[in-house]
């Protein structure tokens, strides 16, 4: 029995204690107490995690999965529904990320919350999100997934609208509720679908029938994929349920680093990872995958370019970033997506961190417009953005170059040159954006007159650590050319049997992967390199062309407009819809029954109170005429 | 032969005292008609053999509650009380009233009776049921009503103080 | 002598109470008729106790003697101090319970 995983358990419940001590302790503990205890908590987990990574590398690879069962929540008939834990590779990987990045964002809070006035509320509900995302990628079945789901979507919404009192952040709150509970909707019912099909939501289970014959239509499988499809896309913000994710920006930045780029929005990647052996059976599915993927990163890729708002960017590239994910899924190159996912988490968390590292310093200036020749005051945030900004743009030695390139390569192995092309165009787009930001931020002039901030330890140090990783990452991606990276190898166990279409690469294809590879590495370069000197040698002239192009801006600005076309299409029916409901239904019919009823009890009242005399005589007349109709009712009743 | 003849004396005496009770316009007569009343129904008790009941009549009764009354009628010292007899034509209504529903009830009552226990079976027969039967039942099997009732009676003691007394 | 001899005159004096009870408008009698009733009461019990040959009728008997006493202690305070503060005993002048 191996003795670390037995305490799997530990690993939610040490952030939970962290969350029941500072709950606890709200009224009453200072900041320094509170964001002890609460970096304690996430911490300690991540040590235990990685206390446990020996003894599981240690198993050899077919048997490196540990499993625990807490607790039966509930059984009906077949089904049964248990509160139970699964660490296989996949799940590690997601936790490491989860706690890594977790733990360095909860340590730049400290610094980035100091003072405010919620700052305990803040980090109890950081921690009750880590606890969340470790159920949700712990679960060792669909529907205490489901709670881990739920649980960090609340967070998420808290945390948008942790500022409440400000009104776009309550709104951006709310928004962020309604689009995810369409996304939900769809995942409940795929949930519902497969017990109603398999009497399990269990996902070893699920693979065991998916590897046995289980005649069941293909159709079926897919109509339940897709449905999980629609959940993942919910959570992950994509295409026509992104809307949500850049107004989430309106939350602290540590939240969008921590939430809203590295953890919670990547959800649906894994979700559709996790249930990788039915995509398998209905491979119909997975074009379906790759264009909402490649759609999102485009469509996100276009609307970064046109945004001021730094915190915006990064949303948007985000959003696009996660496109590549379901484009690898869609591929069949889950491991693709799962690396791009871990290298994502660490160097968009360390971008967004960046940015808030620099608001802070800007005393909450968040326009790109107005920032510049940042790098001489904060080269420290400016070394380390550029570090994620090359990584994300993806340009050699860097994660964000293998990451990228394993997914446009799965991408043109299955669907060929076309698709390639559009996921090239996107990468493209990246470095551009990429080149834009640091252009206009970090170098050129400077137009910001007041002295920034200086930027304390606790948030430099998380900002270098992450650069160091996202750095160094691409390790993890070799040996380049081949499938079987040691990122790859050690993912494995968790898709046995469902990647082996994929698995022959013949020669030529190592040669065109590589022609391709040579040709995006370079363009990418040149495009971020040009991009960031004309941004900020020729600033005036570069932003003269959104001047001379106003309505365009705003287009690119407003995202492509899809905010406007969903105000048109869903929300202004709605509104007019609710409008005349409330005039007619509930001012007319409601209210007149509530009046009605009122007047009636009235009238009734006045009656009755007549009855009431006050003379004793008059009760004691109506008890003997009560017990007069009473016996004869008895009496009658009873006698035959 | 001569049970029945006193049966029927001891009744006659006692609806005449009762009808005495609620037609006598003085207080006064009222209580001491309630007097004979008492006295009447516990030689009606001894007749049917119930001893124990006659006495505890007779003490519980006479020689309490009809003194209560005799005390507060004395101490209230009512002398202008007028005449009073139902004037208000809607007292009148309501007593007509009541009066004729008393009487569906004790009527209804009656045939019920009649109902359950078609014939009346034997007489009544006077057998002693002694103080020691009665002793024992009233201390083993209601011993628990018997403090019940003893707890009521101090919780009545002290509230009639506390609603007596002078403010 | 039957039951029904002793039943009819218990429901005779439990009628002439009631009566008393509606067609008076004196407290005092008000109480006495009260008891009136409950004497036809315990005189049902009794028949019955002596009828059926149990000693439960008796018992009964002997736990309302003490709850009418209660209930007379208890009545004759109010009476007093109604007449503490209406100066009068009369029923129908007394309509508190409507406020």
């Amino acid at each position: 029995m191996p003795s670390f995983s037995s305490l799997l358990y530990l690993l939610i419940f040490l952030p939970l204690a962290g969350v029941l001590i500072n709950t606890a302790g709200i009224r009453v503990f200072r900041e320094k107490i509170t964001s002890i205890i609460a970096c304690a908590a996430v911490g300690s987990a991540l040590l235990f995690t990685l206390c446990l990574l020996p003894e599981f590398l240690s198993l050899p690879q077919s048997e490196r999965t540990f499993s625990v069962i807490l607790y039966q929540w509930f059984a009906e008939g077949a089904l049964e529904v248990n509160i139970g834990l699964l660490l296989d590779s996949l799940s590690l990987v997601m936790v490491l990320v989860v706690l890594f990045v977790g733990f360095l964002i909860h340590i730049y809070s400290i610094k980035y919350m100091a003072g405010d006035a919620g700052f305990n509320r803040f980090f109890i509900y950081l921690n009750l999100f880590i606890v969340f995302m470790l159920i949700l990628v712990l679960a060792d079945n669909l529907i205490l997934t489901f709670v881990g789901w739920e649980g960090v979507g609340l967070c998420s919404y808290l945390l948008i609208g942790f500022w409440h009192e400000k009104k776009s952040a309550a709104d951006a709150g709310r928004k962020a509720f309604v689009v995810n509970r369409i996304g939900d909707a769809g995942f409940i019912l795929g949930i519902l679908l497969i017990i109603i099909t398999f009497n399990t939501v269990n996902y070893a289970e699920l693979t065991e029938i998916m590897n046995a014959g289980h005649g069941v239509s293909i159709f079926i499988i897919g109509a339940a994929c897709l449905l999980l499809l629609i959940g993942a896309m919910g959570k992950s913000a994509q295409f026509p349920l992104h809307v949500w994710l850049p107004d989430a920006m309106e939350g602290p930045t540590p939240v969008s680093a921590l939430i809203h780029a590295a953890t919670m929005v990547n959800a649906g990647v894994y979700l559709l990872c996790r249930i990788s052996p039915l995509l398998s059976q209905a491979q119909f599915i997975l074009p379906v995958i790759v264009a909402v993927g490649l759609v999102t990163a485009l469509y996100a890729a276009i609307s970064a370019l046109g945004q001021k708002d730094i915190k915006r960017v990064l949303a948007y590239s985000t959003v696009s970033q996660i496109g590549f994910m379901f484009a690898a899924v869609g591929s069949g190159y889950y491991m693709a997506g799962i690396f791009h996912l871990a290298a994502h988490g660490i160097f968009k968390g360390l971008l967004f961190l960046g940015a808030g590292a620099v608001i802070h310093a800007l005393h909450g200036e968040q326009d790109i417009n107005k920032m510049g020749g940042l790098s001489g005051r904060l080269p420290a945030v400016a070394k380390t953005f550029l570090i994620g900004l090359m990584a994300l743009a993806g340009i050699f030695p860097l994660s964000g170059f293998f990451s990228k390139d394993a997914v446009l390569w799965g991408v043109f192995d299955s669907y060929g040159i076309s698709l390639w092309l559009v996921g090239f165009a996107t990468a493209l787009l990246t470095a551009l954006y990429c080149g834009k930001l640091y252009g206009l931020a970090f170098s050129g002039q400077s137009n910001f007159t007041e002295k920034p901030h200086l930027i304390a330890a606790a948030m430099k140090y998380p900002l270098i650590v992450l650069a160091f990783c996202a750095a160094v990452a691409g390790v993890l991606g070799l040996p380049l050319l081949t499938k079987e990276t040691i990122f790859a190898s050690f993912l494995a166990p968790s898709f046995t049997g469902v990647e082996n279409i994929h698995a022959a690469v013949s020669a030529s294809a190592h040669m065109q992967e590589l022609i391709l590879m040579i040709i995006a590495g370079i363009a990418v370069i040149f495009v971020i390199w040009r991009t960031a000197i004309a941004y900020s040698r020729n600033r005036e002239a570069v932003l003269a062309y959104e001047h001379n192009y106003p309505r365009a801006a705003e287009f690119l600005l407003q995202g492509l407009k899809m905010d406007k076309l969903y105000d048109v299409i869903l929300v202004a029916p709605f509104y007019r819809l609710t409008k005349r409901c409330s005039l007619f239904i509930d001012q007319k019919i409601i209210d007149g029954a509530v009046n009605g009823t009122g007047k009636i009890s009235m009238v009734a009242g006045h009656f009755v109170s007549s009855l009431q005399s006050g003379y004793t005589r008059y009760y004691a007349c109506s008890f003997i005429c009560g017990v007069l109709i009473f016996s004869v009712i008895v009496i009658w009743l009873f006698k035959g | 032969m001569i049970e029945q003849a006193v049966f029927w004396i001891l009744s006659i005496i006692m609806v005449v005292s009762a009808l005495g009770v609620i037609m006598m316009k003085s207080a006064i007569n009222s209580v001491i008609c309630l007097l004979l009343t008492m006295l009447s129904l516990a030689g009606v008790y001894v007749l049917q053999g119930s001893y124990i009941v006659a006495l505890f009549q007779i003490i519980v009764y006479v020689g309490a509650i009809v003194v209560l009354f005799l005390f507060v009628v004395m101490l209230l010292n009512i002398k202008n009380i007028r005449r009073e007899v139902a004037v208000d034509y809607r007292n009148f209504i309501i007593s007509s009233l009541a009066v004729l529903t008393v009487a569906g009830v004790v009527c209804i009552l009656w045939y019920a009776l009649r109902l359950s226990m078609p014939e009346a079976g034997g007489d009544i027969v006077p057998a002693a049921a002694g103080v020691k039967e009665m002793a024992l039942e009233l201390l083993n099997r209601h011993l628990l009503a018997l403090e019940l009732v003893s707890v009521l009676l101090l919780a009545g003691a002290v509230g009639a103080l506390l609603i007596g007394r002078k403010e | 002598m039957g039951i029904y001899h002793f039943l009819g005159l218990a429901f005779i004096l439990f009628a002439i109470g009631a009566v008393g009870f509606f067609v008076r408008n004196n407290i005092i009698v008000l109480l006495l008729s009260v008891e009136l009733m409950l004497n036809a009461v315990n005189l049902v019990f009794v028949s019955f106790s002596r009828y059926l040959h149990g000693l439960e009728g008796q018992i009964f008997v002997f736990l309302i003697m003490a709850v009418a006493a209660a209930e007379v202690a208890v009545g004759l305070a109010i009476v007093v101090s109604i007449f503490r503060m209406f100066k009068t005993l009369d029923i129908s002048k007394m309509n508190l319970l409507k406020r």
